[in-house]
């Protein structure tokens, strides 16, 4: 039912009606739901289509969609409704009659407590008014923005008409009189309408249209409030003003954040935008000269950023500061005269707009004192700095850093006028805060946080100013900065911004830079309160300011050696205008790299010496600093005269005498002032100069010296003072760095030795150094041997000749002191290097350092490389024969053919060595040996003679049963001294027997180590005289090689010849077969012999037999040689039945003969025949004849062993 | 036509940003007022100059503060010319501003051929003649010495 009421409720009033019915979750899934919603619908007679809805429970979106869709369908309705509404008041307006024909009512003209009182009824401009804002109104609604524009602009253009004194409209109909109701209500809604068509324009994007309206209204209520007394002069005025720059700014910001796009006006846009006329620009002109200046196309018509607003409003607020005060001042003023005269001033109707103010005449005070004691709570500088501050972060915004400095500066000005002393001192510091996020909220930190900070930040301030030179902002923003310390007591600041201030390239009078100076002077000697405690110490970064003071650095030459004094000249110039009267330093201090050098010069304290006048060059000698202890080191100081005067310069020049190399650079040039209460330090950062521009060249300045000719021909004795002069150096800009290098080693260095070297060998290297220095020089000497492509290498050096054998010595020898070497002379030392191993190249590196007595610490280093080839003195080869022979042949004696079964067995070897001298010298040897390892395991079987140099010993192997006895060498040594000098290419060689037994044959038998063939040799020097003797000091070098190792011949069946090495016709002579069985079978054998025609021979013709496990069985046979030459043996063949169990393998076994190779039975074994007997040395010397024997005939002995031998 | 300018200060500002010079014509401000305009106007400038893909070297109305008009001029060395003018009751027509920093432009390539000027210092331009040429521009362009009809009308 209330719905229906409702719906009626608006039905009457012809609005159309919808409903929306919500259904709850629990409702849903009711059934009686449906019916119920068609009797409420039907009900509350409403259409189911247009007008009633039924919604699901659901999400926020499909609410959502739900009301775009409402407002989708009703937007038509809508539409047609306010087009309607507008229609409707058209026609209402139309109907009006027309305004000229109608008379205004008279109103109460002059006083406006009247006119407050008496009730107007509207007349019909007010109606047109009323009708124009309704229809605007609805065309808004209607979302015609065009039309609503037109609606307001007529609405505005009527409400202004009827603030004139003369209405154009309604001629001769007056004005609203001032201060009246309607006035105060006309002149709200004319603001208002402005704002209303300032948006509607910005909605429009008509950039143009915007100003010109703001423009307009602007100008319009200035003309009108010169009429009401409250023209450029008030403080209302500007009130006003203000705020509609205010409000307008903050429409813009939104407008602009809403996607408003600002007009980029270059010089094509602007040109060709319509000039729109009469409008009002330099609303605040009038204080400053230019009345009602009316706007051309190009400057008062292109909107900008909201910033420029804030800042104009900020301006006029300040104005409105300055207004307030001054009128507060004449109203006191006229109060005291109104008192004294007891006259009253009427209020003049025009108070013409003038740059005198005050010349303004205030309105009458009665009026005046309701108004003043209004404003009097407004804090205004809190409005202009909100303003200003609005304004700064647009322009923050639109990243214009340097308006953001200028906008900072107008609102520390604004708090210095607000006796904020600590605030504006902090907004000269604020650009600081332009880089960093969070600066609004430090902004509000309390002032006792400033004061720390603001050194800092001060040197930042001025950053872009001071860079960019704009010394006219800078002296300003400093002279704020100098009041507002004062003003503070923070005198440490106010030292500082007076020293910066002093500096010439600010521009100032001349009064004004001595009134700077006095006040420095006073402040730091004098002032009371400035002097009232100890003030810490005020470090400034000239090179950060503006300096009164230059300062460059010249070391004459860029580099030096140690040793060698350089003199540096530091030349202090003054600005052509300060300081403006003589500024005295009291100390002046240069910090090198190196504190030794440190220079600490203090003011002479003369004050007779008149000081040096303007335009000169002053040159001060300081290279005869004295050394002065001082609380933290030693210090060069001086006296000096400390006095600068503009336009001057003194150049200081001292000495430094480096002793050590390195750079060495002067830190900082610092200029000092020091009184009971205060240490102002002036430092130039010389060595962290960044040199943007090198400026000009290097100069000297050469001191003029006293003309001695002028002396002589004048015969006077003073001599004429020649001017000092600037000279050239090399290169440009400042040199304020000295590279001193060390001094240049004056020595030569000579390395003797004869490569190439050889391993094992005690090498010689004979260093020598040649002293050419002028005095007695102190060295050492650093050997070092390495292996040239960094292979493994046991590689030593040694001081002294060591015959290493196993000595392994340091692989670098350091500060061998080779003492003191006079000039000229030479100093040598040997070194012996020891090169083991790998033949290769060794890189040998050799330093020498000394030092020169003179210049202690001054250590001076020389390197010599040199590259020593290693080559093995040997190369040796070792061949092995191994000699074959029946097992046991020392009890070959007992004549048993059978032998028993043995573990033990023998064998021998004839081990041959090749020794052949490789390198290029004569090597006198003193020994070759072959030292046979003797076993630890077993017992010594020491059956060995010794031969020359043999020795013989037992082996130790790596078989412990295998065991190497040596029991015959032989080297073709001489005896003579000299006879054992090898050339090279000489070969050596040495044939050892070698035993080999092993005690049990069945083991495994692995090869045996023989041993090492040791040479004993040193470098034969009868052909290098030079290095005689001490070559004959070396000690012998001992090269050991590795023989290789010896086998034991394998295990098989074996057939062993035994054969005289010749026999003689008509001489028989036994041949003896032993068949030995080194295996662990048993084995049956067959065995034949066969006839031949060089012998008669008795023994077995054919038989077969056993031999068992590891014993042998022997064959004899008698022969009888009966033809003489190279015959053939009676050959021997036995064949193998059974092995073990293997039956059937018929297999010849192969015939050996004794210390020979195997006789290849094909051929059959031969016998030699000799007439004589006659035994060879070397058993087994002739294999080839081995199967054959050379039988001779006793006549032809001679002959025949001639040619055998 | 009479130009309708009145000029309050012309600066030239270096390529490093830094003042070159600053002439104040104006009575009513101070030189710092024109000081911190022709320093503002610089990031205007910068601004500018990259905003447009192919700037001029005139550079049209910088922006208007109060009631004045920062006009901008650069030259291909960068070298900036600032011309401050009154905001005037009628059209400046870009033509006589052009025309106003052509003549600023001569004036000062007048300067740099002088081979006693180092254009790379930093220091102020002090040149006595520049100056004259400058009091001519500034004092002429509006028409306030010679007036209607005067010989810089016809421009």
């Amino acid at each position: 039912m209330r719905l229906l009421n409702t719906r009626k409720y608006f039905h009457d009033r012809g609005v159309k009606f919808a409903a929306v019915v919500i259904l709850k979750q629990q409702h849903i899934d009711d059934v009686a739901i449906e019916d119920r919603l068609s009797f409420i619908r039907k009900a509350s007679v409403l259409d189911s289509k247009n007008s009633f809805f039924v919604l699901p429970p659901g999400g926020q979106n499909e609410l959502q969609d739900f009301v775009n869709n409402l407002y989708r369908s009703l937007y038509d309705y809508a539409l047609s409704y306010y087009s309607q509404q507008v229609k409707r008041i058209r026609k209402k307006r139309a109907r009006l009659p027309a305004p000229t024909s109608s008379s205004r009512p008279p109103m109460a003209p002059s006083h406006p407590h009247q006119a407050q009182t008496v009730v107007q009824p509207l007349n019909v401009q007010g109606w047109m008014i009323r009708y124009d804002i309704k229809a605007g109104m609805f065309s808004e609604f209607k979302q015609d923005i065009d039309g609503a524009t037109r609606s307001y602009e007529s609405a505005y253009g009527l409400l202004l008409d009827t603030f004139a004194p003369t209405s154009t409209i309604t001629p001769g109909y007056p004005g609203l009189s001032a201060r009246s109701k309607r006035w105060v209500e006309s002149r709200m809604l004319a603001d208002c309408l402005n704002l209303k068509i300032c948006r509607l324009h910005m909605f429009l994007d008509n950039h143009p249209s915007v100003l010109a309206q703001l423009n307009r209204h602007l100008h319009a209520f200035q003309s009108f409030s010169t009429t009401w007394g409250m023209g450029e002069g008030s403080f209302e005025y500007w009130a006003w003003l203000s705020k509609q720059y205010r409000i307008f700014a903050d429409n813009l910001d939104v407008a602009i954040k809403a996607g408003f796009k600002l007009p980029i006006p270059t010089p094509q846009i602007s040109s060709s935008s319509p000039n729109i006329p009469a409008n009002q620009v330099g609303p605040n002109g009038a204080g400053l000269g230019f009345v009602g200046l009316i706007g051309g196309v190009n400057p008062g018509t292109v909107l900008q950023h909201a910033g420029f607003y804030y800042h104009v409003a900020a301006m006029c607020s300040a104005e409105r500061r300055r207004r307030f005060l001054e009128m507060e001042k004449a109203e006191k003023a006229i109060i005291r005269a109104a008192e004294a005269q007891a006259a009253l001033q009427t209020p003049t109707s025009e108070d013409e707009p003038s740059k005198e103010s005050e010349t303004v005449l205030p309105p009458t005070p009665s009026g005046n004192a309701m108004l003043l004691t209004k404003e009097r709570q407004i804090d205004h500088p809190a409005l202009t700095i909100d303003l200003l501050t609005k304004g700064y972060e647009q322009f923050k915004k639109h990243k214009n850093a340097r308006m953001t400095l200028y906008l900072a500066a107008e609102i520390a000005g604004t708090y210095y006028e607000a006796g904020k002393y600590e605030m504006a001192l902090k907004y000269v510091s604020v650009p600081v805060f332009m880089m960093w996020p969070g600066w609004s909220d430090i902004r509000h930190l309390g002032s006792l946080c400033f004061l720390p900070f603001s050194y800092r930040f001060f040197e930042r301030i001025g950053k872009t100013y001071r860079k960019e030179n704009w010394h006219t902002v800078l002296t300003s923003i400093l002279r704020w900065s100098l009041r507002c310390a004062k003003e503070l007591g923070a005198w440490d600041h106010v030292v500082e911004y007076l020293i910066e201030l002093m500096a010439g390239q600010l521009t100032m009078a001349e009064q004004k830079r001595i009134d700077i100076q006095t006040e420095l002077n006073d402040i730091i000697y004098k002032n009371e309160e400035a002097n009232a405690s100890v003030h810490r110490p005020i470090i400034l970064n000239m090179d950060q300011l503006n300096s009164f003071l230059t300062c460059s650095v010249q070391f004459k030459s860029r580099t030096t050696t140690v040793g060698t004094a350089v003199s540096f000249q530091i030349t202090l110039a003054t600005h052509p205008d300060s300081p403006p009267m003589p500024f005295r330093f009291t100390f002046m201090r240069i910090v090198f790299s190196d504190v030794r050098f440190n220079q600490w010069y203090t003011d002479l304290g003369d004050n007779s010496d008149k000081p040096p006048g303007n335009d000169t060059i002053e040159w001060i000698d300081c290279t005869d600093c004295e050394l002065t202890e001082q609380e933290g080191g030693s210090i060069w100081t001086k006296k000096i005269d400390l006095r600068f005067v503009k336009n001057a310069s003194k150049v200081i020049e001292g000495v430094v005498l480096p002793i050590e190399g390195g750079d060495l650079k002067v830190l900082t040039v610092t200029m000092g002032l020091e009184s009971p209460h205060w240490n102002v330090q002036l430092y130039f950062s010389v060595a962290d100069r960044v040199v943007e521009q090198v400026t000009g060249r290097r100069k000297w300045l050469e001191v003029g010296g006293v003309s001695e000719d002028a002396q002589l021909m004048l015969g006077t004795s003073t001599g004429t003072q020649q001017p000092h002069k600037f000279t050239m150096l090399d290169g440009r800009g400042d040199v304020p760095v000295l590279r001193v290098n060390n001094r240049a080693p004056q020595i030569d260095v000579e390395i003797r030795h004869s490569s190439p070297a050889f391993l094992d060998e005690c090498y010689p290297l004979n260093v020598s150094v040649i002293n050419s220095e002028a005095e007695a020089i102190q060295t050492q000497i650093s050997v070092e041997i390495k292996a040239v492509d960094g292979q493994e290498s046991a590689d030593f050096v040694t001081l002294e000749p060591i015959a290493g054998e196993q000595y392994i010595g340091p692989m670098a020898l350091t500060d061998i002191d080779v003492g003191t070497i006079l000039p000229g002379e030479v100093g040598s030392h040997i070194v012996y290097l020891h090169g083991t191993g790998v033949a290769a190249t060794r890189q040998v590196t050799i330093t020498i350092h000394y030092s020169v007595p003179s210049q202690s610490g001054n250590l001076v280093e020389r390197q010599e490389v040199i590259r020593v080839p290693f080559m093995a003195a040997f190369d040796t080869t070792f061949e092995i024969y191994p000699q074959i022979e029946p097992p046991r042949l020392e009890s070959s004696e007992d004549a048993l053919d059978f032998l028993p079964p043995s573990l033990e067995r023998t064998e021998r070897n004839l081990l041959v060595a090749a020794v052949k001298s490789n390198g290029p010298w004569d090597i006198a040897v003193e020994g070759v040996e072959l030292l046979v390892e003797v076993s630890l395991f077993t017992s010594i079987e020491y059956g060995s003679r010794e031969i020359l140099l043999g020795t013989s010993g037992i082996c130790e192997t790596n078989n412990p049963l295998g065991k190497v006895t040596q029991e015959y060498s032989a080297g073709n040594f001489g005896t003579e001294e000299h006879s054992n000098v090898w050339k090279p290419g000489y070969i050596f060689s040495g044939n050892y027997l070698l035993r080999l037994t092993t005690s049990d044959m069945t083991a495994p038998k692995s090869p045996v180590r023989v041993g090492t063939l040791v040479i004993t040799w040193r470098r034969h020097s009868d052909d290098v005289n030079d290095d005689a003797q001490s070559a004959e000091r070396l000690p012998l070098s001992k090269t050991v090689v590795d023989v290789p190792n010896l086998e034991f011949i394998k295990n098989e069946l074996a057939l062993i010849a035994d054969i005289p090495p010749e026999a003689h016709v008509g001489e028989p002579f036994t041949l003896t077969y032993t068949v030995h069985n080194p295996t662990l079978l048993l084995v049956e054998l067959a065995a034949t012999i066969e006839l031949t025609d060089a012998f008669v021979f008795s023994g077995y013709k054919q038989t077969a037999f056993r031999v068992l496990p590891l014993s042998s069985t022997r064959f004899h046979y008698n022969c009888y040689p009966i033809l003489t030459g190279r015959v053939k043996l009676p050959r021997f063949k036995v064949v193998v039945k059974k092995e073990g169990t293997i039956v059937g393998v018929e297999r010849e076994i192969p015939m050996e003969t004794v210390g020979g190779r195997s006789i290849p039975y094909v051929a059959g074994a031969v016998a030699v025949v000799v007439p004589e007997k006659e035994k060879a040395a070397a058993a087994g010397a002739e294999e080839d004849t081995s199967g054959q024997l050379l039988v001779f005939s006793e006549a032809a002995t001679h002959n025949e062993d001639d040619h055998h031998n | 036509m009479n130009m309708n300018i009145d000029v309050n200060c012309i600066a030239v500002i270096g390529k490093q940003n830094n003042p070159l010079y600053i002439k104040n014509f104006s009575t009513t401000h101070p030189d710092l007022k024109y000081h911190y305009i022709a320093h503002t106007s610089i990031d205007v400038i910068e601004e500018r100059v990259t905003q447009i893909k192919t700037p001029d070297v005139y550079l049209g109305l910088l922006y208007a503060m109060e009631d004045l008009a920062v006009y901008g001029y650069m030259t291909n060395t960068r070298v900036k010319f600032i011309i401050v003018v009154s905001v005037p009751d009628a059209v400046i027509k870009d033509a006589d501003m052009k025309n106003l920093f052509r003549r600023v432009h001569t004036a000062y390539i007048m300067q740099v051929c002088n081979p006693f000027y180092n254009s790379d210092s930093h220091k102020p331009i002090e040149s006595r003649q520049f100056s004259r040429v400058i009091d001519i521009i500034g004092k002429t362009a509006g028409g306030k010495v010679t007036g209607v009809g005067g010989p810089d009308s016809s421009a």
